[in-house]
């Protein structure tokens, strides 16, 4: 039902209370009317219903009178008949012989009887068919009898007993004289009257009554009642039949019922019993009843002039099928009528939905009015938030135009235009900005910082991320997490950078103030213990047990003297390191550091602590331990001090020295069998100047800053250390370090391989080099090391020319064209680096190789200048030899690269890490430019990545060039993964 | 000629500290002269050539780097060692030193014998 699952469906919103009440009303209302309207249709149907049956109930009975009226009149005339006969003269002789031939006559003249009988008041009679009936007697019948009290009548069916036939009698008194009311009679009428009865041989006394001297009946077959009963009908199966007084049929259309003198009132069916008796009962009515299963209408009229009574049995739809309009038309109004209601239902629901949706729609307008109320104020917090900022803040889109900063951006740079969004960054900032964000967008996971010159004159440290936005990826359901631009932040630390500096300022005065006297107390110490071992002891000549204590004491106490200045020393230098490493003044060196190297180097340097105290040093080290990043000093210094500590808390057993990987990360562990610390202490280690026990009793060893800076670099390389132990069990202090990510290292390992492959490539091509054609030009200032050189490299067979200064250097390069320079840095007037720079910027010298040997150790101003190898002093002869045996066999300097790779990060990132390495270098990403850049640059070496050689001609063709049959080619696989080289 | 040592410091102790560790090298004809700041370094240079300066850095007026700049760049002085001596024991310094010219660079406190050491190798004694 419509109106059920409408409401159901309403209920869904159970807190919106005046709605269902509205929705109740409107239901009772729409019910109420549908109910109204239902009953008014079906009262209306019902009375029009009861109007037509009525009608149609009528005219049965109509139809039931007429036939009852018709054998009324027929009787009445047959009635009227036999009286006229009886009141003849011959009949009221009552003399047969007189009667015989009147009624003879009048028998044939009147066809519709079949005889009459004349009876005598002792019940004999006569009959016009067999005369007198002998033995017979009709005192008994009913006809008879009334008759002869003076009652015309019609007899029920009766047997004829002369005949044996049904039949009906119309049955008269035979009066003496004809009856009038002679009272009433005119006089002028007497004389008619005295004629008339003296013709009747009767008595002219008028004051005499006529008597009944006998009865006349007239035998009447019933043909005539059978014919108006068949002839009344309404509709087809309807029937009508006649009853007389006893029930016993007269006429009806089964003619085994018109057999025999049978009463319906005996009959089996009660039905007709009943309709029998409603006939002997004279009803005038219709009945609707079961009849011989099923339903008939019975209209029953009694006849008057005898008690008979006619039936007419219509079966029930000859009379409704009347009301069938009446139906048709009740189906059609009903069904426009359900119509109206489904159609109402219909549109009060829709109506009811509009509305429904009006409300959620206004709900939800509300809603979004309250959601972007809160957006704009939670966008205006925040930008509030951004304004306020007392940081410069600067968001930039994937291109570098500004999306977003904020006033401080724009006081620390003096920026006067208050609207940068979608200006280009690179505009509007310095490089080092536009750097920032470049380098945000290749390393999309890293943060990167950069100091920044700001417009006051300050100092900046800017923070540069890029911004990530995670996405949900339809195909693989993964989260994807791509760039949309970067941030900056920048922050104002020209005051941090004032008071960082006079912290460094003030170690470094405190530093000096400390190691002045230092120097004097220790330096003056020995000076002291040297002269007097040297001079004066051996001068007391004295033999005198208290001089010789003396000396004995005055030795021990200035050996404790120059002990404790030493000790002193250390803890000014431990106060100094973990005073730097707190400012982050220290110059980390990362570099890929292999552990049992570490750990070797370490034991090396402690070897003569473990002779001193007779302890043995166990080493369990994991084979194949991965590699680590760190600074190799430090790391090594934690280990010393570790092992240093044990040896020193140890006084007999052992120390063992572990390294394993644990996971991500390698740890390395010095292991004790000394006094142990007590799990309160273990913490305390760590802490600057605690050393663990009592402060008053136990002599302090060391300086109580070891484990304190063992911890700061520890924690620098992204490592743990702590320390487990029991007192009276020894101790165990580990640390860790994380290997390091197998990409980074890839990249540093695979550029070292190229750059190899670059260096030694040569020698391939022509390693037969006649060196006494090879000559090398030696610039130092220092003849001694000109002269060591000298040596060592006339020894191989060179050439040798030298220089003792930077000018003199240049003017022989250019007159003699040697085939390799070894240059020193620190020289008078014109620095090595100014020689190098000089040298490498005119196209006549520039191929020639220097290598550059020196105590200063600026390697990237070196090769920024276009040195090819910077070594340090001292000098390693076997290295200088093997490198000068490189370069000269190379022939000149190969120091253009052209890089050819498709994808130009790839490319910019090689460029950029040969840079630095000091090759000059082009660029190409496809086949045209690759041969107009070989051609223009005349490069020493082309590296192509390897997809691209493949389908690349140019590469191919090249290589047969004239001029370029020596380029030499270098493939690589893959920047970041392989490192595989051809 | 005979060798020239000089030593410029402005504490008197370290001046002293360094001529009695050096003092035994007179025995072998080397001069060993003093000075107190760096001017007076600056003039002892010029007269007298030494071959050998041990150079504190922290003076007043004029320091050690500026001293061994002017020595090494402008004077024109050829053949002369500088020694750095100075309290400051980090990175920084230790590369102005260099970029200064100076030969040496040693962190107080020094060891005596390696004073003396560094000198005999220096002069070729």
């Amino acid at each position: 039902m419509i109106p059920l699952s409408w409401l159901k469906r309403k209920k869904r919103q159970p807190n919106d209370e005046p709605l269902n009440r509205n929705r109740i009303v409107s239901v009772l209302l729409v019910g109420g009317s549908i109910a109204a309207v239902g009953i008014v249709a079906f009262t209306s149907y019902w009375v029009v219903r009861g109007l037509i049956l009525n009608t149609l109930k009528h005219n049965a009975l109509l139809k039931v009178e007429k036939a009852g009226s018709e054998i009324d009149t027929w009787l009445a005339k047959q009635l009227g008949g036999v009286e006229t006969l009886a009141s003849s003269y011959e009949v009221r002789s009552m003399n047969w012989d007189i009667a015989e031939p009147f009624l003879q006559l009048e028998q044939d003249r009147l066809a519709d009887f079949w005889m009459f009988i004349l009876v005598n008041p002792d019940g004999t009679y006569y009959t016009t068919r067999v005369g007198l009936a002998k033995g017979q007697n009709l005192s008994d019948r009913e006809y008879f009898q009334r008759a002869m009290k003076g009652e015309p009548n019609v007899s029920d069916m009766i047997i004829s007993r002369t005949t044996g036939k049904r039949q009906i009698n119309i049955s008269v008194p035979v009066w003496s004289f004809p009856r009038a009311n002679y009272a009433q009679i005119p006089d002028d009428r007497a004389d008619i009257r005295s004629k008339s009865l003296s013709s009747y041989n009767l008595p002219n006394d008028l004051s005499q009554q006529p008597k009944v001297i006998g009865n006349l009946a007239g035998n009447i077959p019933t043909a005539h009642v059978s014919q108006v009963v068949a002839d009344t009908q309404l509709g087809k199966g309807s029937y009508a039949f006649a009853l007389d007084s006893k029930g016993v049929p007269i006429a009806h259309p089964n003619s085994k019922l018109t057999e025999g003198t049978q009463s319906f009132l005996d009959s089996a069916n009660p039905a007709l019993a009943k309709i029998a008796r409603a006939m002997i009962d004279r009803q005038h009515s219709v009945n609707l009843m079961r009849l011989d299963d099923q339903w008939v209408y019975v209209a029953y009229a009694p006849i008057q002039k005898t008690d008979w009574s006619v039936a007419l049995v219509i079966p029930r739809e000859n009379v409704e099928q009347q009301l069938d309009a009446l139906h048709l038309l009740a189906i059609v109004v009903g069904t426009l009528l359900a119509l109206a209601i489904l159609i109402a239902l219909q549109q009060l629901r829709q109506l009811e939905e509009t509305r429904d949706r009006a409300i959620q729609e206004s709900r939800l307008n509300k809603q979004l009015a309250q959601t972007s109320t809160q957006l704009q104020d939670a966008l205006a917090y925040l930008g509030a938030i951004m304004d306020t900022l007392v940081d410069g803040l600067l968001v930039t889109d994937i291109n570098g135009k500004i999306t977003r900063c904020n006033p401080a951006l724009s006081k620390m740079f003096g920026i006067e235009s208050t609207d940068l969004a979608q200006q280009d960054a690179a505009i509007v900032f310095s490089h080092e900005i536009t750097d920032l964000i470049a380098q945000t967008q290749q390393h999309p996971h890293q943060v990167f910082t950069a100091e920044i010159a700001l417009n006051d004159g300050g100092i900046g440290k800017a923070v540069a991320t890029v911004i990530l936005k995670t996405a949900q990826s339809e195909s693989e359901g993964t989260l994807d997490r791509s760039a949309i631009g970067s941030v900056i932040l920048i922050r104002d630390i020209t005051s941090e950078k004032e008071v960082d500096q006079m912290k460094t300022d003030f170690i470094s005065t405190v530093s000096h103030e400390l190691r002045t006297p230092l120097t004097s107390v220790l330096g003056f110490a020995k000076i002291i213990k040297k002269k007097l071992d040297e001079v004066v002891f051996p001068a007391v000549a004295s033999e005198e047990k208290k001089v010789l204590r003396t000396i004995r004491q005055v030795e021990d106490n200035i050996d404790i003297i120059v002990s404790e200045g030493m000790r002193l020393t250390s803890l000014i230098n431990d106060v100094l390191d973990i005073a730097k490493m707190e400012a982050g003044k220290v110059d980390w060196k990362m570099e890929v550091l292999n552990v049992s190297k570490v750990i070797e180097h370490a034991i090396a340097s402690t070897s003569a602590l473990f002779q001193a105290e007779h302890l043995e040093l166990i080493q369990q080290i994991e084979p194949e331990l991965p590699n680590v990043i760190g600074d190799h000093d430090r790391i090594v210094q934690v280990v010393i001090n570790l092992i240093s500590n044990a040896v020193k808390f140890t006084d007999h057993g052992s120390v063992t020295c572990k390294a394993i990987r644990i996971g991500d990360h390698v740890c390395m562990s010095v292991i004790d069998s000394g006094a142990g610390i007590a799990a309160d202490d273990h913490q305390k280690v760590f802490e600057k100047f605690k050393q663990v026990g009592d402060t008053l009793t136990d002599k302090p060893k060391g300086t109580g800053l070891g484990l304190p800076i063992c911890q700061q670099i520890v924690e620098h390389h992204n490592g743990k250390i702590w320390v487990e132990s029991e007192l009276g069990k020894g101790s165990t202090f580990s640390f860790t370090l994380p290997i390091k990510v197998e990409t980074n290292l890839v990249q540093k390992i695979d550029f070292s391989t190229l750059v190899q492959q670059l260096r030694e490539q040569v020698i391939h091509q022509d390693s037969e080099t006649n060196r006494s054609q090879k000559t090398i030009l030696i610039v130092d200032d220092e003849a001694p090391i000109r002269e060591l050189l000298r040596q060592n490299l006339e020894a191989e067979g060179y050439q040798i020319l030298e220089a003792k200064d930077g000018r003199e250097a240049v003017a022989i390069v250019k007159q003699q064209k040697p085939h390799l320079i070894i240059l020193d840095v620190m020289m008078p007037d014109m620095t090595g680096f100014d020689v190098a720079a000089v040298l490498k910027h005119d196209p006549q010298t520039m191929g020639i190789p220097i290598i550059i040997l020196s105590i200063v150790d600026d390697k990237e101003r070196g090769l920024q200048v276009g040195v090819d190898r910077y070594l340090t002093k001292p000098i390693n002869a076997e290295l200088l030899l093997h490198e000068v045996d490189l370069l000269i066999a190379q022939g000149s300097s190969r120091r253009k690269v052209l890089v050819v790779d498709e994808d130009e990060l790839a490319t910019k990132t090689l460029v950029g890490i040969l840079q630095a390495q000091g090759f000059s270098t082009s660029e190409a990403s496809n086949d045209a430019e690759l041969i107009e850049k070989t051609l223009s640059t005349q490069p020493d070496t082309v590296i192509a990545n390897a997809k691209f050689w493949e389908h690349s001609t140019a590469v191919k063709t090249l290589k047969f060039e004239k001029g370029l049959e020596n380029v030499f080619l270098l493939l690589i696989a893959d920047h970041k993964s392989d490192s595989t080289l051809p | 000629m005979s060798q020239k040592i000089l030593i410029v410091d402005d504490e008197f102790h370290i001046r002293l500290l360094l001529e009695q560790t050096l003092e035994e090298l007179e025995d072998q004809g080397v001069e060993l002269i003093t000075a107190t700041n760096g001017h007076e370094a600056l003039e002892i240079i010029k007269a007298e050539h030494p071959q050998l300066v041990f150079l504190d850095v922290m003076m007043p007026h004029l320091n050690g780097f500026d001293v061994c700049s002017t020595v090494k760049n402008e004077l024109n002085v050829q053949d002369i060692y500088i020694i750095m001596l100075t309290a400051k024991g980090q990175e920084l310094d230790k590369q102005k030193g260099a970029e200064v010219g100076a030969d040496l660079y040693m962190t107080k406190p020094f060891d005596p014998d390696e004073v003396l050491e560094k000198s005999i190798q220096i002069l070729g004694l």
